[in-house]
Formats: structure tokens, C-alpha cells, sequence
């Protein structure tokens, strides 16, 4: 007998009972996280944008965080930090439209990426204010490595993006009816390991710093 | 009109009975004085935690059997130790599972079994009074007792009411102290390391004095302290509250026995 | 990986004899259980999500093959390429297989303990092909030749003065001092070219997502997508039991995992995979397989031991086990440290391997308390020791004296002549002490401690005495 229906074989001897109705199993999945209220963590006195900054700015994320009115101020709120930083005016950024059609000014920008990559910029999906979390996804302009690759990861965010809770997210990945694509990555605050007599160091293989420029949206 | 007293048949439980039989004593009195008519039924042995830990359900299953018949004629059943009160609550049901005539009586027992300390506050509403002991104590929950029963708010209220006595915290009051039962013996130098982080704490709580709410507890902390010469009187939470806690307690050279 | 669990007793000798360890554990799991208590009181709503996520894993369970079904068909739609392996043979197989057809000369991997499990690590090597272990407490021990001994964090029994002497023996470029963020800054530029040069990833999965086919990590450092995207195959091995119903479930679990495992509200990625790269992608594999492993588990759904599989591999239990914090993670002998361990190595090996396991405990329900999925972990250690009794595993010396042992229980008038000479025999051992500093027939008792002497005659006895005129 194969593997296969070994493993299942086995695993219906034991429940020992008819295949379930595939409808009734997904009703009584749903009822399980019904009103989901119960189990989020509430934070009614923070706004979406408040919460995701505090989350993002804590000492455990390490993210710094500038506001600007609108998309086309974001360049210059980059061009600080890469100042403050003291990083070239160079950054690696993926071939997105968005990022292409910015007035960069002296900033120089290319789409490749080298394994010592100082500073990539990217342009989040959305955010989700419960944990300060950014959303990514993998697509032919948003390659997955730009996250993960460079020392500073500048990341833009539209403040009319930031959801509440995960729950909120995948709503909207459900009432899109799109596929899922390759990747989808939540990145919370800078890399980091506990591996050390768990003591929290930052900067482990992903990018030891995040500058998150948020821009528009309500306060 | 007066109520009738409730009757309480005592469960001494094995250690209690050949160790130190002054925290029975204890108990008596407190119930007593708490409004109860205690009997001390002489078919009592052993809750057959032992064997049940071991796997032995066969003999746990004969043995809880027994304390059914003992007990089951009072309106209550009241155990100093956490762990027995907890092997007759919460786990010989399990050992009844295939004989609904036998576990509808474990249960009933189950529900009127009590850990002495909780069955003083939480069911007679009792506090004592007119008691000192004089002494800085620091205070261990043991596990079964605090995991299985709920105990932990309950002696420190009790306490409260002692004159003289000053409760200081213990770090990792609720980490168990590595008596275990048979644990102790069968990997004693494990037991040894646990108990060794429970004297180190002892210490650090700068107490004279520690209590507890469990024999098996009490005689394996007990034993270290005095193995390390550290100078820490051990009682059961009892023996203070009904002022028997004389002489320098568990472990200490006996002036009258 | 080796098994050594039947020498628990040996291994723990050697444990308690070295004094770093002690400092290592205490460190770590200090650290772990204070951060995890905050973060816990700082989610009121933990109770409930507790109890929501024992439900969901437990109806989970109750339609493991419905939801394994529905998991291979829409992980196959995605483009992924699903394996069954019931034995870690059959496992290491299908991967060294796909190993070879793509000519791999090198494998980077993210740790998981399943893959230790199926030992990939041997059948790697006796494949003659590079592994290197990217997450940096697998990188310590691949260097120190050491097998983990924690689930999350499994080179904690190092000290960071031994992880900086390893590093400046091992390392191109070593850090100058002893500093834990140096030695991760080593650690970095040690791994960075490893990355680009694999042929192959190869990672676990924390969970797999039944109504999308996805498979979902939860990691810290990075190195999971830098070894997951960079290679052209990404290899998914992971335990039958890891489902759940779909993304809105996993969340629950999410909330859950970190706080308990490290104290923080969630790690620094969670990425969810499905299947390989799509048409006009310009990063991540071109082939994903995830080979689905039973290994037991089946046989562990068949019992008592079924909530078992309801872990989710937070570590939480160890952290606070007693035991674990005094002999550490490796005398246990096998993957699963701790009181998981105690279960699941008698489980995954056999109770005759690894009988000492569910014994070595003192029952004091910690861990139970602390799982974020309430496994009544001290219930199934007991359990365990039950299925010994009746399969006479059990030492002769404790059936004979539990039998001796009962058969005066049940006899109430021996069982009290028992205890006055017991008590009589103690007290003339004591003298005039109070204590007993050596015992015939129970040195083990007295080796470190002393024994009180018992007051004079037994409660029985005097409280019969007392009732008589």
C-alpha cells in the first residue's frame, strides 16, 4: 500500500466514523472563531495609525517612523534617513511603477540586488496595526528578496493601508477572490535572534534596520 | 434553634500519621473550633496516590475503594495535604471510568472532599483568633494543591490572623520543590538540584520560618534546609494556626515528642 | 539522529556535573519565563484565544484526513508537488531524491525538528551533500557536532563564552569579544555567501493551511526566506498533524506561539508559501515539495495520546519543567526535550528506549498550565506509566514493593503495625536529633538531605488513645 493511503487508511480506522459532509466540517470551523472579538487583543483607545506606530516604534520592532503628506513627499523623507544614516545616496529598489514614477533626485536607484545590499526601498501592501506588522507580497514588480537582503530596509506605507487585525487582511484577500500568490510576508520590526542565552539581539540575516515613511491617510 | 454541627471525617493521610502526627492534632482543633464535628475513621489507610502515580490502577482502584467506604457517611471530607485531598477530588474518577455504580460514588465523595486550608475559608468562613506565633515565614504552595485545588489566597488569608507573624514573599513560591513522591527516590540527584534552587530562595526571602500546606513537601525542604545547616524553622500551615507550632518543627531535635 | 534515551540515568550524571550548563539554562529559560509572563498579562484576552485554539486543533484532528486531503489538493493546485512518507526512511528518501535529480552539491536549512526527527542531517552527509544550517542556534551545534536540546532555541545549553570560543576556532571572521551581538554579527557574515550558493532549501513548516494549500513559518532572523527564496527547489518537510483550517485559524495560533515561546506579541516573519514561483516572478524556487511525514503519529492519534498532536512547538512546558532546568535538553536523548519529550520520545521510539522519560517528572502540572493549547501533558506521563505497569516494564524492586505495599493498605490493623514499627525504627535512628542523616534501605533519600524523625507514636494510635476514658 502507498503512503498515501496508508496515512489516511489509518487515520479513518481510528476515527472510525462515516467521511464527514465537507459542508458541515466548514460550518463548524467557522462557528470555532466566530465573533473573533473573543481572542483579538483589544486596543479601542488607539487608532489604526496610532497603534501601528507605537507597535513599530517599540524596542522590540526598533522601526523608525516619518510622516509625510503624500507619496511624492516620500523621497525626501528617504533621502534624510539615508543622510542620517550615513548611507550613499544609492538605493536598491524592485521595478514597481510606483517607485519608478518618483522624482528621486540626487538619490540613485537600481533594481538588482546584491547579497550586501546597504539599502533597498519598498512600497508595503498593507499594515496591520495590531503588532506594527507590514504586509508583502511576491509579484514580478515586488521581488520577495528587496525584504530581506539589505541592511536597511526603508519601507513606504500608505497610512490608508493599515488595517486592524490580520483577520481584516485576509477579508480582503477573500473578497478579492485573487489567487494567493508565491509569498505572502508579514515583517515585524527588524531581524533578530534570541539563540544567545535569550538575550534579543537585532540584525540577525535580515535587515538589521527598518525606516517606515508613512504617507496620507488619516492621523 | 441550632444548626446541626457538620460532621467532617478526617482523612490524616500516611505521612501525616507516622511523621508527625501533631499536624492531625492541629487540624482537629481548627475544624473544631471552625464549628465541625470531626471523626477519624479507623479504615483509613492510604488515598492510593502512590500506586495510581506509578500506574498501578489495579491497587489505586481497591484502595480508593476503600476511602469511599470510610467517607462517604460525612457531610465532608477534610485532608491537610493538597496532593491526597486532590487525588480523591480531581483523580480517582479516572479510575472508575467503566463502573458507573463506583464512580457516581467517587463523585459524590469528589464533591464534598476538601483541602483543609480552603475547607476552613472558602466553606466554614472561619479565622482564627487568639493565636500568635512569633516569626518572619515565607510560604511555598505546593503543586497539587495550588494546581489541582485552587489553593493559594486561602492560607495567606488564614495567616493573616496570627499575631506576631510577618509573611514575606517567596521567589518562585509556586515552583515545586522536587519531592515529587516516589520522584525523589527514583531520580534523587534531579530531586536534589530542584530542592537546592527552593533552599537558595528560602534564603533569599531572609524568613526564619517556612510553611506549607503539605507534608511530603515540608519533610523534603525540611531535610535540605537542615542537610545545609541553614537556620529555618518548617511547620505546616496548621500546626501555627491552632498555636501547636512548638519547638524548632520539622527536621529540628525534639524536646518532647 | 541517535537515540540515547535509554541512558537518561548516565546522561543526567553528566548533565548535573557541568556547572556551565546550569548557568546556560538558568539564563535562558529565565529570561523566557519572565518575558512570557508579561506579554501573557498584558493580553487579557488569552484565556479565550487558549481555549479557541485547543477546540480548533481538536476538530481539526477529528477530520485530519478530510483536511489533509483538502491540503494536498489546493497545495497541488498551487503548483506544489505533495509526498507522503510514513517513516523517516521513506522521508529522507523522497528528499535525497530530489536532491540528486537536481544535482545538489549544497543544501542550506531552516531549522525544524521534524527534520531531525527523519535525521535528514545523516542522510545528507552519507549523501555527500554540504548542509548548512542557517538559523544561528543550528549553525552553533552544526559547528560543536552537538544535537539541540531545546525545541526553540536549541543551543542553550552554551554559554555565550563557549558560543565565542567556538566561533573564533570555526569562524573566517570572528568576532573580538564575547558580546552576543558580535557573535551574531560574526554568525552573519559567516552564513551570507552559503545563502547565494545553495541548490537547494530545505525548511519545516509551523503550520499548514488546509483551504489554501499554503504552508506557514514563523521565524526571527531571515534566514527562512533567505534559504526558502534563493534556491532553485524549496523542500517542505512537515508533521501530518501541522493543519488548520484555513488562515483566519492560524491566526488565533499565531497570537499564541510567540508569546509562549519567547514572551513577544509575534516574531519578526510569518510567511505564508504557496506553491512555487508564478509566471513572470523574479525571485523564489521554481519547484516546491512538501513531503508530508507520519512517523508515528498516526499510532499517537490512535490512543490516549492523541491531544499531543495538538503542539504547536512553543517550548513553553520545557521552560518551566522543573527537570528541564536542572538537567537541560540533551540527557532526554532524542529531538523533543522536556515534558513534550517525555511523551513524545516513548511515542516516536518506544517505551522500552525511553521508560525513564514519563518517570522523570514530578507531576506538577507547570507545564500543562503553561501550554497555550492545554495538553494535559501530567494526565499522559501517568497514562505512560500505566501502560509500563501492565507491560511489566516496570522494575521488579517497584512492583514488588507497591505489592507489598498495598496488600497492608488494604488491611488497615498491618498497615498500622507497619507504621509503629516504621516509626519506631526511625526514631531509634534518630536519637536525640530530630533527624536522620543516613538511612539503611533509603540512602537515596538521605544522600543530599535529612530525614525528620517521626514524633512519638502515630496519629492512629494516639488519637485512639486520646478517645478512650
Amino acid at each position: 500500500m502507498n503512503p498515501r493511503d496508508a496515512i489516511l487508511g489509518a487515520i479513518r480506522a481510528s476515527l472510525g466514523h462515516e467521511p464527514a459532509d465537507a459542508a458541515n466540517v466548514a460550518r463548524e470551523a467557522e462557528a470555532l472563531i466566530a465573533a473573533p472579538a473573543r481572542f483579538q487583543p483589544k486596543f479601542d483607545n488607539e487608532t489604526n495609525r496610532s497603534r501601528f506606530m507605537a507597535r513599530a516604534t517599540s524596542e522590540r520592532l526598533t522601526a523608525t517612523v516619518d510622516e509625510v503628506g503624500a507619496l511624492s513627499d516620500a523621497p525626501g523623507a528617504v533621502r534624510n534617513y539615508l543622510v542620517r544614516a550615513n548611507l550613499p545616496l544609492s538605493i536598491a529598489r524592485p521595478p514597481a511603477a510606483l517607485l519608478r514614477d518618483l522624482d528621486w533626485g540626487d538619490v540613485s536607484g537600481h533594481e538588482t540586488l546584491s547579497p550586501d545590499e546597504p539599502v533597498a526601498v519598498n512600497i508595503a501592501d498593507w499594515a496591520i496595526a495590531e503588532t506594527g506588522t507590514l504586509v508583502f507580497t511576491s509579484r514580478p514588480d515586488s521581488p520577495t528578496l528587496f525584504n530581506y537582503l539589505p541592511l536597511h530596509h526603508v519601507i513606504l506605507l500608505d497610512g490608508g493601508k493599515i488595517l486592524r487585525y490580520p483577520e481584516d487582511y485576509w477579508a480582503k484577500v477573500r473578497q478579492s477572490g485573487a489567487a494567493h500568490p508565491r509569498s505572502t510576508n508579514f515583517i515585524t520590526g527588524t531581524s533578530g535572534t534570541a539563540d544567545i542565552e535569550g538575550q534579543n539581539i537585532r540584525g540577525a540575516h535580515g535587515p538589521r534596520f527598518m525606516h517606515i515613511v508613512i504617507f496620507g491617510g488619516a492621523p | 434553634m441550632d444548626h446541626a454541627k457538620p460532621t467532617v471525617g478526617f482523612f490524616v493521610t500516611c505521612l501525616v500519621d507516622a511523621m508527625r502526627p501533631s499536624i492531625g492534632f492541629a487540624s482537629i482543633k481548627l475544624l473544631e473550633d471552625a464549628g465541625c464535628k470531626v471523626a477519624v475513621p479507623d479504615a483509613q489507610t492510604c488515598c492510593g496516590q502512590p500506586g495510581f502515580n506509578s500506574g498501578a490502577s489495579g491497587i489505586a482502584r481497591d484502595i480508593a475503594k476503600q476511602v469511599i467506604e470510610a467517607f462517604e457517611p460525612f457531610d465532608y471530607v477534610v485532608v491537610p495535604s493538597g496532593s491526597c485531598a486532590g487525588m480523591i477530588k480531581v483523580h480517582a474518577q479516572e479510575l472508575f471510568e467503566d463502573d458507573p455504580p463506583w464512580l457516581e460514588r467517587q463523585k459524590a465523595l469528589a464533591a464534598k472532599t476538601h483541602e483543609i486550608l480552603s475547607f476552613l475559608t472558602d466553606v466554614m468562613h472561619y479565622a482564627p483568633s487568639d493565636v500568635r506565633f512569633d516569626g518572619v515565614a515565607t510560604y511555598h504552595d505546593s503543586c497539587s494543591g495550588l494546581r489541582e485545588i485552587g489553593v493559594h489566597d486561602q492560607p495567606r488569608a488564614l495567616l493573616a490572623h496570627v499575631d506576631g507573624l510577618e509573611l514575606v514573599p517567596l521567589e518562585g513560591s509556586d515552583a515545586c520543590c522536587g519531592f515529587g513522591g516516589t520522584f525523589c527516590i527514583k531520580y534523587p540527584d534531579i530531586s536534589n538540584a530542584i530542592v537546592e534552587d527552593k533552599t537558595r530562595c528560602i534564603a533569599r526571602s531572609g524568613a526564619d520560618t517556612l510553611l506549607a500546606g503539605d507534608l511530603g513537601c515540608l519533610m523534603n525542604m525540611a531535610g535540605k534546609l537542615s542537610r545545609e545547616q541553614r537556620p529555618v524553622k518548617v511547620f505546616h500551615t496548621v500546626e501555627v494556626l491552632a498555636g501547636m507550632a512548638v519547638g524548632g518543627g520539622i527536621c529540628a531535635a525534639q524536646g518532647k515528642g | 539522529m541517535q537515540v540515547t534515551s535509554h541512558k537518561f540515568k548516565e546522561n543526567v550524571k553528566t548533565a548535573l556535573g557541568q556547572p556551565n550548563l546550569r548557568v546556560a539554562l538558568d539564563r535562558t529559560t529565565g529570561l523566557l519565563t519572565s518575558r512570557r509572563r508579561e506579554t501573557i498579562a498584558a493580553y487579557p484576552e488569552y484565556a479565550e484565544a487558549r481555549t479557541t485554539a485547543a477546540r480548533i486543533k481538536d476538530h481539526t484532528l477529528a477530520h485530519l484526513d478530510h483536511y489533509l486531503e483538502m491540503f494536498e489538493k489546493n497545495a497541488t493546485a498551487a503548483g506544489a508537488t505533495v509526498h507522503w512518507a510514513q517513516t523517516p526512511k521513506q522521508a529522507t528518501d523522497i528528499i535525497i531524491e530530489i536532491c540528486r535529480r537536481h544535482e545538489a552539491k549544497s543544501v542550506t536549512r531552516v531549522k525544524s525538528m521534524l527534520g531531525e526527527e527523519i535525521g535528514i542531517g545523516e542522510a545528507l552527509r552519507d549523501a555527500g551533500i554540504e548542509r548548512v544550517e542557517t538559523d544561528l542556534a543550528e549553525h552553533i551545534i552544526q559547528l560543536a557536532e552537538e544535537p539541540p536540546s531545546h525545541i526553540v532555541v536549541p543551543a542553550m545549553h552554551k554559554t555565550r563564552e563557549e558560543v565565542a570560543d567556538l566561533f573564533r576556532l570555526k569562524h573566517h571572521d570572528p568576532q573580538k569579544t564575547d558580546d552576543v551581538a558580535e557573535l551574531v554579527e560574526s554568525a552573519r557574515r559567516e552564513l551570507r555567501p552559503k545563502y547565494i550558493g545553495a541548490d537547494i532549501g530545505i525548511s519545516g513548516a509551523n503550520f499548514l493551511i488546509a483551504d489554501t494549500g499554503s504552508v506557514v513559518t514563523v521565524t526571527n532572523e531571515g534566514n527562512g526566506e533567505l534559504t526558502t527564496t534563493l534556491p532553485k527547489v524549496h523542500i517542505v518537510n512537515v508533521g501530518i498533524e501541522k493543519l488548520v483550517p484555513s488562515m483566519e485559524h492560524c491566526a488565533v495560533f499565531i497570537r499564541l506561539l510567540a508569546r509562549a515561546a519567547l514572551g513577544t506579541e509575534i516574531t519578526q516573519y510569518t510567511t505564508f508559501y504557496n506553491g512555487p514561483r508564478r509566471q513572470g516572478d523574479v525571485d523564489g524556487p521554481e519547484e516546491m515539495h512538501i513531503v508530508l511525514v507520519d512517523n508515528r503519529r498516526t499510532e499517537i492519534f490512535d490512543g490516549y495520546m492523541r491531544p499531543m498532536l495538538r503542539c504547536i512547538r512553543c517550548g513553553a512546558c520545557m521552560n518551566h519543567c522543573p527537570v528541564f532546568n536542572a538537567v537541560g535538553g540533551h540527557p532526554y536523548g532524542f529531538v523533543y526535550p522536556g515534558p513534550m519529550g517525555a511523551i513524545l520520545t516513548p511515542a516516536m521510539t518506544s517505551l522500552e528506549t525511553a521508560g525513564d522519560l514519563p518517570n522523570a517528572c514530578t507531576l506538577n502540572g507547570r507545564c500543562q498550565e503553561v501550554c497555550p493549547v492545554n495538553i494535559p501533558l501530567p494526565d499522559m506521563m501517568r497514562r505512560l506509566r500505566e501502560e509500563q505497569w501492565q507491560r511489566a516494564l516496570t522494575p521488579a524492586s517497584m512492583r514488588y514493593g507497591l505489592g507489598f505495599w498495598a496488600f497492608a493498605a488494604k488491611r488497615p490493623w498491618l498497615y498500622r503495625l507497619g507504621t509503629r514499627l516504621s516509626v519506631a525504627m526511625l526514631r531509634l535512628l534518630a536519637g536525640s536529633k530530630g533527624r536522620i542523616t543516613s538511612l539503611p534501605l533509603a540512602g537515596a533519600w538521605t544522600r543530599h538531605r535529612d530525614m525528620t524523625a517521626p514524633q512519638r507514636g502515630t496519629f492512629m494510635d494516639q488519637y485512639r488513645r486520646r478517645r478512650q476514658p
